[in-house]
């Protein structure tokens, strides 16, 4: 796919921003949409700024929890903030704000990224820009 | 979601070593829901000049009486007074309570913006010339609308009358900032005023009159005191299934906690509700979410952005 995300240009990527198993999208229009890929079949989380159906969640002052099928708080979005904070998971919180991707302290700015399976990509070990898909994740399709 | 505390909330006459009692509970609850207690830092600098005046004076209080008993010749032990009384700062007391705190300094911009309010009275001000309209207050009032903002809203514990005021209402509402004055008024709204127990409360109100026939005998109002580890399940048109421990008023007047499930059905019509002593499994992580039967139903504006999506992946 090819989209303009928080000031990068991701050409022919198969997933512009991967955190952890999930992958990250914001549409030209400044929504974000998060979709798990862990598993055989990709799963919608949040659609457009809103928690996916079937997803459990909890709303919060700042936009809303997505939860795991036992209630346990995975992360928070904040659709306002354009940001994505782990709860449980353990990975570096994300911010898509017009001029940057934010990855905990991490700003990137302004990058092109062509032709790599996954564009810039989140582990609970480090950050990559541009590198392969990791194995076993699911087809991302919703 | 980021709590804020004023100075005159944590004044206290007594040397503390410990939260104060409403101090205290203010920390369980914030604890117990992940909430943090964000301390400006002009409220831990005020709050450390009281604890060591009234230090200084049970020093000096304790210096004199060793004198006496000196000036008697009555003898006692060697002590040094600095090391008997001690202060502890505000954010070390909550920290011992087990709450997550954070001071916030006031950065440049806050103390321009408050200096810009103080110098043209603007609000949340009072013109007055009772020395009510201090920089410290207004440098509070910057922080909170800082972090509410930054956060996407905060509350603030406050009794002075510049942040409780009208004046700045429509600024704080803006700023998704809540002002109350007292401990008991922010336990609760962080009891049933968060976004996830009004949303469950909404549910709940159009079957709260089925709760007596489910063995829950409540009045006919709706009377919930206290709402946690709510969560929900989207369906085709908002939340069609819910769940949470809930405290509430009992006809006989007592209280009790129970776990409470709604669900709405996929086709609409009345939800139905299910009680379940609370007690008798603890907690209630042994409820699943199961799936909703509503995702089977259409929802066009929810396939108008599910399409959107596609659209980007390049489906």
């Amino acid at each position: 796919m090819n989209l303009r995300m928080g000031s990068q240009l991701f050409v022919d990527v198969q997933i512009p921003l991967l955190w952890g198993t999930r992958a990250i999208l914001e549409d030209p229009a400044e929504r974000l949409s998060i979709i798990n890929l862990a598993g055989e079949q990709a799963i919608l989380e949040v659609l457009e700024d809103e928690p996916a159906q079937g997803i459990p969640f909890a709303p919060s002052v700042e936009g809303f929890v997505i939860m795991d099928a036992r209630g346990t708080e995975l992360y928070k979005v904040n659709p306002a903030g354009k940001s994505i904070t782990p709860l449980s998971l353990k990975l570096l919180p994300v911010t898509i704000s017009r001029d940057a991707i934010r990855v905990g302290t991490n700003t990137f700015q302004g990058n092109m990224v062509s032709g790599f399976g996954v564009g810039i990509s989140v582990t609970e070990n480090g950050i990559g820009l541009g590198g392969p898909i990791p194995p076993g994740l699911a087809a991302l399709r919703v | 979601m980021k709590v804020l505390l004023n100075s005159d909330i944590a004044y206290s006459q007594r040397l503390q070593s410990a939260l104060p009692r409403q101090l205290a509970a203010l920390a369980d609850a914030c604890r117990e829901r992940t909430f943090e207690i964000t301390l400006p830092l002009t409220t831990v600098l005020e709050f450390e000049r009281q604890q060591l005046a009234i230090a200084k004076g049970e020093r000096d209080a304790l210096t004199a009486a060793a004198a006496t008993l000196d000036l008697h010749r009555i003898s006692h032990g060697e002590f040094k007074v600095e090391e008997l009384i001690k202060t502890r700062s505000l954010a070390d007391l909550f920290r011992d309570a087990g709450v997550k705190v954070e001071v916030v300094s006031p950065t440049i911009e806050d103390f321009n913006d408050a200096h810009r309010r103080a110098s043209l009275h603007l609000s949340p001000q009072l013109p007055n010339d009772k020395g009510e309209d201090e920089m410290r207050d207004l440098v509070i009032w910057a922080i909170s609308l800082r972090v509410a903002k930054k956060e996407g809203g905060a509350l603030l514990l406050s009794r002075d009358r510049i942040h409780t005021g009208d004046l700045g209402k429509d600024e704080a509402n803006a700023a998704n900032l809540a002002v109350v004055s007292s401990v008991d008024d922010a336990l609760r709204y962080l009891k049933i005023e968060t976004p996830d127990a009004q949303l469950f409360i909404e549910l709940l109100a159009p079957v709260w009159k089925d709760l007596p026939a489910q063995g829950l005998p409540v009045p006919p109002e709706v009377s919930v005191v206290d709402v946690r580890k709510a969560r929900f399940v989207r369906g085709a048109s908002g939340a069609s299934f819910a769940l949470a421990t809930v405290h509430v008023r009992l006809e006989s007047g007592g209280e009790t906690a129970v776990v409470i499930q709604l669900r709405t059905p996929a086709e609409g019509g009345h939800p139905t509700v299910r009680v379940f002593d609370a007690e008798e499994n603890a907690s209630i992580d042994a409820f699943g979410l199961t799936p909703v039967d509503s995702l089977l139903a259409t929802d066009r504006a929810y396939e108008e952005k599910l399409e959107r999506l596609r659209t980007v992946l390049g489906e």
